[in-house]
């Protein structure tokens, strides 16, 4: 009895101990990157991005030409920012939806579905298979998640040419929803 | 408190010890969360440090890649060789609340030898929601789903979809019907738990289920000295779980048998 707790105590602590030690450590780390990136993470830490929330700056590659951009580079238009992974079935269900709606308003409205992948080769190698067309970008995904406190994905926003969110959904749209969605941004 | 509700609690708080995550209502995800947890403990409750089991066994199944899980079937194999269901006795907050609910003072059932047979139930939804539907989804339209998360999970609606829905509007504007449809069976689960002991866990529970391949096997975990042994079966009469055998694949090792030994023949420890 005696040496079976202290065993199962002993193994249960040295998980945790591990992990929080590992977790401490890239805490300071992270705390680093914040500093660097200070205006963006202090902002996204201290409230919830929700309308009216000057939307957090991410910088990201464009998985189509490989170019390295920010959010703030898409100021000339209204911004459809999706947050999504290749394991959310929901997510990936909307994607029909947000292509079709991409050929609609391409020109009205940038379009960009983050990918909160664990490996950018996830929907690097997806998306061209599926013959989507409408931009994907895969950054930090860790920081992204972060500084959006994205806590349950599809996560969508309508940001507006200042910078600033106008509209939040959590859960994935159809056709229908998705339109009254964007029409937030036009 | 007895050494073995003193664990229990003990890994519900060390599988939780995000406490700040219950107010701001924000899971979690340091480097930790890529470890699962032994017991059933939902990743997305807003506590957990680590990650289910159960959950991280799925999505190597869900979405439109799939994966091998060896890393998490790894670690169930590693953790049922050392403990068995051991894990269910003594590490399980989903185990946990269901015996407190047990405590309350309301007429208790025991099953019959018919009813004793649905223990066979989660075997069949082991197979079915954690491979076979999966696999199913991702054969018919590309996209694999975590069939018993979504579906069935009830620890996932207690433990995440409740205390987020409380805290962010966000969420709580997405659910729908499955959330009703979880939301009705974790009401059915609890109240069953008052008065059969561990309903979820006996006829329900994949991790139970898989931990019970191991049960007879495992390094530590409860262990009948013959010798001492008179036959009198009164441990299988107080038997929390109605097992037919000490430690056989309902047993989840909770040592309530060795407290009633007259010979002290039983005992908990390595095998």
């Amino acid at each position: 009895m005696k040496k079976i707790l202290t065993s199962f105590v002993l193994a249960l602590s040295l998980v945790t101990i591990s992990g929080f030690d590992t977790s401490l450590s890239t805490n300071t780390s992270s705390l680093q990157t914040k500093q660097n990136t200070l205006t963006i993470m202090s902002k996204a830490e201290a409230a919830e991005i929700s309308e009216g929330v000057a939307a957090p700056d991410f910088t990201f590659t464009d998985l189509a030409t490989g170019k390295v951009m920010n959010l703030s580079d898409l100021r000339d238009m209204p911004v459809y920012l999706n947050f999504w992974a290749t394991w959310c079935p929901p997510c990936v269900r909307e994607l029909p939806h947000i292509q079709a709606k991409y050929e609609q308003y391409k020109d009205k409205i940038h379009f960009l579905a983050i990918s909160l992948d664990g490996e950018q080769a996830a929907p690097a190698e997806f998306i061209p298979a599926k013959g989507y067309t409408f931009p994907v970008g895969y950054g930090n995904e860790r920081e992204i998640s972060r500084a959006y406190n994205v806590e349950a994905i599809p996560m969508s926003f309508i940001i507006d040419t200042n910078g600033v969110v106008k509209a939040k959904i959590v859960g994935s749209m159809d056709d229908t929803d998705l339109e009254r969605f964007l029409q937030k941004g036009l | 408190m007895d050494k073995r509700s003193v664990i229990q609690w003990l890994s519900t708080l060390l599988y939780n010890a995000n406490l700040p995550g219950f107010i701001q209502g924000r899971i979690y995800r340091g480097p930790l969360k890529s470890v699962c947890v032994p017991g059933l403990n939902c990743y997305s409750c807003p506590g957990a440090v680590g990650a289910c089991p159960l959950g991280s066994l799925q999505s190597s199944l869900s979405g439109v890649i799939l994966h091998f899980p060896f890393y998490v079937l790894g670690l169930l194999i590693v953790f049922g060789v050392l403990f068995g269901r051991l894990i269910c006795g003594w590490a399980c907050p989903f185990g946990l609340v269901q015996e407190l609910l047990y405590k309350l003072p309301t007429p208790k059932i025991k099953l019959s030898p018919a009813l004793q047979r649905f223990t066979l139930l989660k075997y069949v939804i082991t197979v079915l929601f954690m491979v076979v539907l999966p696999l199913a989804y991702y054969y018919a339209d590309g996209i694999g789903i975590p069939a018993f998360c979504k579906f069935i999970c009830p620890a996932g609606i207690l433990e995440a979809a409740l205390p987020l829905a409380a805290i962010k509007p966000s969420i709580r504007n997405a659910l729908g019907a499955l959330f009703s449809w979880k939301l009705l069976l974790l009401i059915i689960i609890l109240a069953t738990s008052t008065f059969i002991y561990r309903p979820f866990c006996r006829f329900l529970c994949p991790l139970g289920a898989i931990y019970s391949l191991f049960n007879r096997l495992s390094v530590y975990g409860i262990k009948v000295d013959l010798d001492k042994c008179i036959g009198c079966d009164k441990c299988l009469h107080y038997c929390p779980m109605q097992c037919y055998n000490v430690g056989d694949r309902e047993c989840i090792n909770c040592g309530a048998c060795a407290e009633v030994c007259p010979t002290k023949a039983i005992s908990l420890g390595k095998k």
